[in-house]
């Protein structure tokens, strides 16, 4: 069953489409996490979630109930922003009470919930400091806290983490993790991180132009986009003009290979991932071309490769396998075929 | 030698208020405890009798204590009338912006006793107020009251003193995010208790500095009082005025002028010390 559904969405400003004709279901307890870059309508979806933007037209279904047309304070979902929002005339215990003084708790419930969620986010010291006099990464976690102490059914995260620095942000996105497990709530989380979004979530709908492109888990996320944009927006991709004659083969540098795909029109695009590019031959998808240079990067080795025609070709491998090339050596790459995506 | 520089640039500054502010203070206060021979001339015989008269006077300390309730009367109609124009230019207002807050501010570009005489022209017997009322056949003749009286001076004040208690007032409204009040809807609040728990405390210190300007330039007007009011409407400030001309007793007056002086900078302690308390950054 589905905790949070959204039914054909749409939502404007002003003359540009920002959300367009959305549908998600958001299973119970997950931890799912909207990805896309900046104005793919990913922060509006949320916001239409939270309540705090209507949809022009749709319906946003929580546990079955309809709260489309629902104030933000009638919903049972809470949000921890961006810029944490923390109410700066209210040091932490009250912060965190915000929520509970709503729910209309006795004052030794709110003492006792406040004290749970101080010690869930290790935040106890902190009981009467006010949010000017801590860091960022401390107002994150108090933010949290806030969010969590009312016992929301869906915590919303927008992009909470963007404020923080590099290492504190590994180490939050850790943090968040363990929380999600320990409380067993479902969390959206919204991102253009994408090895944040890789890292934390159970699920990942990758948002671009107000559309979802693909909704899968990490790994099939990573290992078969469904789209050109997804590929070109997780990690490193080779994408390679070739073209297509029919569905069952594609020509690439003058050599035509047999391949199952869908596209039937002249050009389409080749995606391969760089670590899946092979000097090893296996496969009778096989390519000559040049080794322009070799880049040392730490854990792997990373080299740029030219074909014939110009077109270039990234190559990762370990840094473990001993180095026998050359620069300016000339070799052939295998592409296995169920590590190829064949994109329009 | 560069620290030195620094200073010589504000030489201009000190030496005016040298000359201008902190000398006439010396002058007053020195012939606050001076008195007058019988023509009203000043000699220098050091007593305290100005400041026993103004405290044993009742012309003197009513007149204070009623110059004092008008003051907070004229600050506490200025916040509330502030509150809601504010909260709604700031909020409420997407487009034009600084047309509504030039709307506010113009008024400071004329002056204070043409901005009076308005006042004495749509309050007057034949004004727009009371004609307005009689074409409306809501009274038969002219009400007299609304000139010449405590209520046309008081309306005056708060007509003049509105943008001092408005602008830091929208100021702060500005200021505050409008993720705070997204957070506190989001955490189940609405819109009531949203401005009462989060919005209101945040614009207290801006409603506090804009109400002590208020009190405390209302505590110091005497046009408003001597343009529009009646025979029996004196402020502190009037007395002041009468003292240094008609009644000649110098030192009395000076004397006032420094209880007054002493007043205004316990409002203001009061208030700064109000502020820093509520330090939100």
């Amino acid at each position: 069953m589905s905790k949070l559904e959204l039914k054909a969405i749409n939502k404007s400003f002003g003359s540009s489409h920002i959300v367009n004709n959305l549908d998600l279901q958001i299973k119970d307890g997950e931890f799912l996490t909207i990805l896309g870059p900046s104005g793919c309508g990913k922060t509006t979806t949320l916001r239409m979630i939270a309540g705090f933007e209507m949809p022009d037209s749709g319906q946003v279904l929580l546990s079955n109930l309809d709260i489309t047309n629902l104030p933000p304070y009638k919903r049972n979902v809470n949000t921890v922003f961006q810029n944490y929002a923390l109410f700066p005339h209210l040091n932490v215990a009250d912060n965190i009470a915000f929520g509970l003084h709503q729910l209309k708790l006795s004052k030794s419930e709110i003492n006792k919930r406040v004290d749970e969620m101080l010690e869930l986010v290790q935040m106890e010291a902190f009981k009467t400091r006010k949010p000017f006099e801590m860091s960022g990464g401390q107002q994150q976690r108090v933010a949290i806290a806030r969010a969590i102490a009312p016992d929301p059914e869906i915590l919303l995260l927008d992009e909470p983490l963007g404020a923080l620095d590099l290492k504190l942000r590994k180490q939050m996105q850790f943090e968040l993790k363990q929380l999600h497990k320990d409380l067993n709530k479902t969390f959206v989380y919204v991102t253009h991180d994408q090895e944040e979004a890789l890292t934390m979530s159970d699920r990942i709908a990758v948002m671009n132009q107000g559309i979802i492109e693909q909704l899968s888990d990490s790994q099939t996320l990573y290992n078969h986009p469904k789209t050109k944009f997804v590929a070109g927006f997780i990690g490193e991709a080779n994408l390679i003009p070739v073209k297509t004659g029919n569905t069952s083969s594609f020509t690439f540098e003058d050599k035509t290979f047999d391949f199952d795909h869908k596209i039937n029109s002249a050009t389409a695009i080749l995606f391969i991932r760089p670590e899946n590019v092979s000097f090893d031959s296996m496969t009778n998808i096989s390519l000559k071309v040049t080794i322009e240079d070799v880049i040392f990067v730490g854990n792997h080795r990373k080299y740029k490769l030219v074909t014939a025609s110009g077109q270039k070709i990234i190559k990762t491998e370990d840094s473990s396998v001993a180095l026998t090339k050359i620069i300016g050596q000339s070799v052939t790459i295998y592409f296995s075929p169920n590590l190829i995506q064949i994109y329009n | 030698m560069k620290k030195a520089n620094k200073y010589f640039l504000l030489t201009p500054l000190l030496l005016w208020l040298f000359l201008f502010l902190v000398l006439p203070y010396c002058f007053i206060l020195t012939q606050s405890v001076l008195t007058t021979d019988d023509f009203g001339k000043v000699i220098y015989h050091f007593n305290l009798d100005s400041y026993i008269k103004i405290f044993t006077n009742p012309l003197y300390y009513e007149t204070l204590t009623r110059t004092f309730i008008y003051a907070i009367i004229v600050a506490l109609v200025c916040i509330l009338l502030s509150l809601p124009l504010a909260y709604f230019i700031a909020f409420k207002v997407q487009k034009h912006k600084s047309f509504y807050y030039t709307l506010i501010v113009l008024p400071f570009w004329m002056s204070y006793i043409v901005r009076a005489y308005a006042w004495k022209i749509i309050l007057g017997e034949q004004g727009i107020f009371n004609s307005s009322l009689m074409n409306l056949g809501i009274i038969d003749k002219p009400l007299r009251f609304v000139l010449y009286s405590d209520f046309s001076v008081i309306l005056c004040l708060i007509y003049i003193f509105l943008p001092f208690v408005c602008i830091p007032i929208y100021t702060s409204f500005e200021q505050i995010s409008k993720s705070l009040v997204e957070a506190s809807k989001d955490l189940g609040a609405n819109s009531w208790k949203t401005f009462w728990k989060v919005i209101f405390p945040l614009i207290l210190p801006g409603v506090i500095s804009g109400g002590t300007l208020a009190l405390v330039l209302t505590l110091g007007d005497f046009l408003a009082a001597s343009l529009l009011g009646g025979p029996n409407t004196l402020f502190i400030s009037n007395i002041v005025q009468n003292l240094f001309g008609t009644s000649n007793d110098k030192p009395l007056g000076s004397a006032v002028g420094v209880v007054l002086l002493v007043l205004v900078f316990l409002l203001l302690e009061f208030s700064s010390r109000y502020e820093k308390k509520h330090e939100t950054q």
